[in-house]
């Protein structure tokens, strides 16, 4: 068996200083590490060839000091290091980065597996894994937490969805990106290391790999960042003193203040009229289906779009994959939209990347698409990433922000980077369609007006062939609300000190109607699951009223609750960063601000 | 050989900042009146916070006008209650001096040197280190470091020299002491010194401090001192460099607002090894490790089977958060060193901990060796959650039982009385079934023994036995404070270290240098 491992040296973004004074990032402060989901897929790598006496690769590129990863995957129990280093490779996003490393697996014969990270912590995009396993035209498997069974032409995994799990057999070779579950690296032992620096590094250019220069590098890339700018926070957080109970008092009154505020009709955008639309640059929406119903996260899209469509004057299309055309015909109000083209096969019932891909691509080949848009769900990030990958054009993930230039008419997409210390503007140039996942819940869902699209029902033909099978879906019952419709939330961090601790939390967040998150040490921690994490790798939330307890406000955490009308953080570290971003700070412990909440919450009930 | 040193002339038209106000004092400065040994001090009257030496000899002045006494305090994070504010109408807090770091390279001694205020703290003297973030004539092109690395990176600079700090690579690079190349400091009467090693002595003992308008001399005896790693009371040496008499004094002869500190250059490439030990040879493996032939280890330490438990514990409850990560089965022990080498040199130092390991009949695999920065730092993090660990437990002990504390020895003894010193500890802690952790820099047989008591009853068993603990210690010429100080906690241990006359000794060095006792009065004696 051969296996090959991508890997990619990044900066620890759990390190970097951010000069608030001066407003940029302190990368000189920050080292160099393998990219820490990278670390699992090598492990897997090296069980697999414990198990199966395979033979691991491992690939990386990047500047000459991304050679000390490779001699850590090495110390790891890799066999073989390849490290791409060119000047011309410099400055590829993740299309040309796939399609560099695709030449080098094509260099290296035959394989079985490919393994990488679900995504790497400086970019956050989650690209490169599917966007090469598109290239090299294999069956790919995302977010996968534990392979369940390897023979010598199949894998079977289990793996993350946005409703839960999944068993997926696929036929090998195959790529799979894995998640932080799948093992428990092992400690670098001294056989081991004496192993790595008795090894050779094979280091490969441009020329060896027989590659076109003006397709890689930043040349060849199809997105550019055009601006970077690092976030920006001016809240002094106002300290409240006194005793526990007069804060709680003083926290109570302050949330019920809140949600008895006149909520200010947020603003919707009107739809361009259809006579309006002069140019025809078509913006796509691929929508995402829950129990046959348009989610949440779809609707907010089309709240973005309407804007771009104003500026673009062009016609918002939703396409709907689904096994059931008739449940988004019943659908009312429909999504504000100009057409909706739902694409009907039995096979569509269960999200299927690859079934899903080509369906769309077929429609859209001939459709000149000026923009598609997508949901930054776990299935949105996959499916959008194969799907440019078969365009060859450039993709943004995760985006918080689009406009459209004035000038240029071009797409500006806007997203955090580097664990949300900063926020990078993108653009897509010279290639269309010009493509970005949005994070869900940055934009507001609005119900629509009564509105009637056009609605387009295109039935498939039904022997589709899909390269994997679900041998299983397993919706996990998600407890909490829907993540948006809560107006408070109360969530801990790394400072809650135990599983139990978070009790504490659930008990006042029932009496407030609160929904209970939390960061990701907290999550890390495995105090909390993940569906409950807010931040940079978690769910964005935008409430009226964020009460955070023992939280340090990293950028990564601040990226997902930034916007919440009100912020009230408890922390006994009175240098905590999380009081810089506050409207109201406690210096003390959780623990008795809540339970005196919790007292008189109970007593006024 | 120069014994006469000459008083600075300074500006003597400066105003020092002072908080006076005892309401304002409760409200916001709470913290100013303890330190980490959590002893909370009395109300002072005043709180200065002096921006350079001349505001700190302003403070002085006026207090001693005052005839009042005054708290040294750095950035509190002693544990021995040296910044705990007793008996004293002031505390003088260095917190607030101005520093703009300079580097410049000393061709007497052919060293870098790092100038910074006495405030800076280690993180940032690190930081400054290592972004450049200073200025200097002709930058270095090297990457310089200061070798001396106390756990506790948030200590200021004046705090590590006034206890001449020593931290994990003391094995290797010895303690503050050595690295101290320059001091500005304020005496008791508010005038003020420079000092620069090589440049005065004690000739004969005898030492002269010149005023425009006075004279005094300070004469020193010798007093012996153990020849293990050492922090408890004056250094005081025949003909001794007179810098040498502020590296340790805890803030009692003088206050230090500058420093100049000696710095190293990053050469070749280092090697951070932690060794799982699952028999009891941990003895033989720190003696063999010291007397390797091919490499010089900067540090080595030690974790004992508590220890190893109390963290095991703690992985399985905080899984990543713990820092800890999953730890093979079965050990009984763990040792930890670091070894810089020369790229070239690998395969025989590999060779050499190869054979080392194999007479000790360890595994080799059962090790973790790492290389990066981030290596380094997640192994500095899997060390400190122990102790961070044992203070969490003790904290939850105090929530039932408010005035139990722990217990944490600091002593050093040779290494030779190393193996008898172990077995004295744990037949004692296993005989009162006491709740124990040893852990610490063994590659100095400077171990760290922390009693966790369960009630008031065990408290006081466990103080008389860190009083056995001490008394053993002194037999085999060992130090009872290696490297926390003596502080207002561990006073009577000072009279066991030494005789009376010793004492006597020190106290007259005192005298001469502060007769009014204005200088942190209860430390020390």
């Amino acid at each position: 068996m051969k296996i090959i491992v991508c890997i990619k040296q990044v900066p620890d973004t759990s390190e970097i200083k951010i000069n608030y004074l001066t407003n940029t990032i302190d990368r000189s402060s920050t080292d160099n590490i393998i990219n820490p989901y990278d670390l699992h897929a090598i492990e897997e790598a090296v069980k697999l060839k414990e198990k199966f006496n395979a033979e691991v690769s491992v690939i990386t590129m990047g500047p000459q000091q991304s050679e000390s990863a490779l001699r850590e995957a090495l110390a790891r129990g890799a066999d073989y290091a390849f490290l791409l280093c060119d000047k011309y490779f410099a400055g590829a996003d993740t299309f040309v980065t796939s399609y560099t490393l695709s030449k080098m697996i094509e260099m290296l014969g035959r394989f079985d597996l490919i393994l990488c990270g679900k995504q790497a912590i400086d970019g956050e995009t989650a690209q490169v894994g599917p966007e090469l396993a598109e290239i090299l035209k294999i069956p790919l498997i995302t977010y996968v937490n534990k392979i369940t069974d390897i023979k010598k032409d199949s894998i079977e995994a289990d793996c993350l969805t946005s409703s839960g799990t999944r068993i997926i057999r696929s036929k090998l070779p195959a790529l799979i990106t894995v998640t932080k579950a799948i093992n428990i690296p092992r400690l670098i032992s001294l056989t081991g290391l004496y192993k790595s620096f008795n090894h050779k590094i094979n280091i490969i250019n441009s020329n060896e790999l027989n590659i076109d220069r003006t397709k890689i590098g930043l040349k060849g890339s199809p997105t550019k960042v055009k601006k970077i700018k690092t976030l920006c926070y001016n809240k002094k957080a106002h300290l409240m003193e006194g005793t526990p109970k007069d804060n709680a008092i003083k926290i109570i009154e302050l949330v019920q203040n809140k949600i008895n505020e006149k909520s200010s009709d947020k603003n919707d955008i009107k739809l361009i009229n259809r006579n309006k639309i002069t140019e025809d640059k078509k913006i796509f929406i691929i929508g995402e289906m829950n129990d046959h119903k348009i989610t949440t996260s779809t609707y907010q899209l089309t709240y973005i779009a309407k804007k771009l469509s104003n500026d673009l004057r062009s016609t918002i299309n939703l396409m709907i994959l689904t096994d059931n055309a008739e449940s988004v015909i019943k659908e009312n109000p429909h999504p504000d939209v100009h057409n909706i083209i739902i694409i009907e096969n039995h096979r569509f019932k269960i999200f299927d990347h690859g079934l899903f891909k080509e369906s769309i691509y077929e429609y859209l080949q001939d459709k000149n698409p000026e923009i598609i848009l997508g949901t930054s769900s776990y299935e949105g990030r996959t499916l959008l990433s194969c799907l440019a990958s078969k365009f060859r054009t450039g993709l943004t993930a995760d985006c918080t922000g689009l406009d459209i230039d004035p000038d240029t008419k071009l797409l500006i997409q806007t997203r955090p980077a580097y664990g949300g210390n900063i926020l990078a503007s993108i653009e897509c140039e010279n290639n269309k369609p010009q493509m970005a996942t949005i994070r869900p819940n940055t934009f507001p869902y609005i119900k629509p007006k009564n509105r009637r699209p056009d609605i387009n029902i295109l039935k498939t033909n039904s022997d589709i062939k899909s390269n994997f099978e679900i041998i299983k879906d397993i919706k996990q019952e998600i407890s909490s609300k829907e993540t948006q419709g809560s107006e408070i939330f109360i969530s801990g961090g790394r400072g809650i000190g135990s599983k139990k601790d978070f009790n504490l939390l659930y008990e006042v967040a029932q009496i407030l109607k609160a929904e209970v998150g939390a960061s990701r040490s907290a999550v890390d921690a495995g105090w909390i699951s993940y569906n409950h994490q807010i931040g940079q790798t978690g769910k964005t939330v935008s409430p009226k009223v964020y009460i955070a307890c023992g939280i340090s406000g990293a950028a990564q955490h601040l990226a997902g609750m930034q916007s919440s009308e009100l912020i009230i953080a408890i922390n006994k570290d009175e240098n905590a960063q999380i009081f810089n971003f506050s409207d109201y700070g406690i210096i003390g412990d959780y623990r008795s601000i809540l339970n005196e909440m919790f007292k008189s919450l109970k007593e006024k009930k | 050989m120069n014994n006469i040193i000459a008083v600075e002339k300074i500006n003597d038209n400066v105003f020092c900042p002072v908080i006076n106000d005892k309401e304002i004092i409760k409200e916001s400065y709470l913290k100013y009146l303890s330190d980490e040994s959590k002893i909370t001090g009395q109300m002072p009257d005043s709180i200065w916070f002096p921006t350079s030496t001349e505001e700190t000899a302003k403070a002085i002045k006026i207090i001693n006008q005052k005839k009042q006494k005054a708290t040294i305090s750095g950035s509190r994070t002693g544990i021995t209650g040296g910044a705990s504010s007793f008996n004293a109408e002031n505390i003088i807090s260095l917190e607030n001096l101005k520093s703009s770091p300079k580097v410049y390279y000393d061709k007497g001694t052919n060293n870098w040197v790092l100038q910074v205020s006495a405030k800076a703290k280690l993180s940032e003297i690190m930081e400054i280190l290592k972004l450049k973030k200073y200025s200097c004539d002709n930058p270095p092109e090297q990457k310089l470091f200061y070798p001396v690395d106390p756990t506790e990176t948030s200590a200021s600079i004046g705090g590590m020299i006034s206890t001449n700090a020593s931290g994990a690579r003391t094995l290797f690079y010895g303690p503050t002491r050595k690295w101290v190349h320059g001091l500005t400091v304020v005496l008791s009467d508010g005038s003020v010194i420079e000092i620069k090693r090589g440049l005065n002595f004690f000739a004969g003992n005898k030492v002269i401090i010149k005023n425009s308008d006075n004279e005094r001399t300070i004469e020193i005896e010798e007093i012996k001192t153990p020849v293990t790693k050492h922090a408890a009371g004056y250094y005081l040496k025949n003909q001794m460099d007179l810098i040498d008499l502020f590296i340790g004094q805890e803030g009692t002869l003088g206050i230090i607002t500058h420093a100049e500190l000696k710095l190293m250059e990053i050469n070749g490439d280092f090697l951070y090894l932690t060794i799982f030990i699952n028999n009891n040879n941990y003895i033989s493996l720190i003696k063999d490790l010291k007397n390797a032939v091919n490499f010089k280890p900067l540090a080595i330490e030690f974790f004992d089977d508590n220890s190893i438990r109390l963290l095991n514990q703690y992985r399985n409850e905080m899984l990543e958060a713990s820092s800890v990560p999953k730890l093979p089965d079965n050990i009984k022990s763990a040792v930890y060193t670091e070894i810089n080498y020369k790229k070239e040199d690998f395969n025989k130092l590999y060779a050499e901990l190869n054979r080392i390991l194999k007479k000790n009949r360890l595994d080799i695999n059962n090790t973790w060796a790492g290389f990066t920065v981030k290596h380094l730092d997640d192994m500095k993090r899997f060390r400190h959650a122990l102790p961070e660990r044992i203070n969490s437990l003790i904290a939850l002990k105090k929530i039932r039982i408010k005035e139990l504390t722990k217990i944490g020895t600091d002593m050093a003894v040779p290494d030779k009385y190393l193996k008898k010193l172990m077995s004295y500890y744990t037949n004692n802690l296993k005989k009162y079934k006491l709740d124990h952790y040893i852990f610490g820099h063994i590659g100095n047989a400077h171990l760290h023994v922390n009693i966790i008591p369960e009630n008031m009853g065990e408290l006081k068993i466990a103080k008389e036995l860190y009083k056995k603990f001490a008394e053993k210690v002194v037999t085999f010429n060992g130090s009872v404070s290696a490297e926390h100080g003596i502080g207002r906690l561990k006073k009577e241990f000072l009279k066991l270290q030494y005789s009376e006359k010793e004492i006597a000794v020190m106290k007259k060095v005192k005298t001469i240098l502060d007769p009014h006792n204005l200088l942190n009065p209860g430390v020390l004696f």
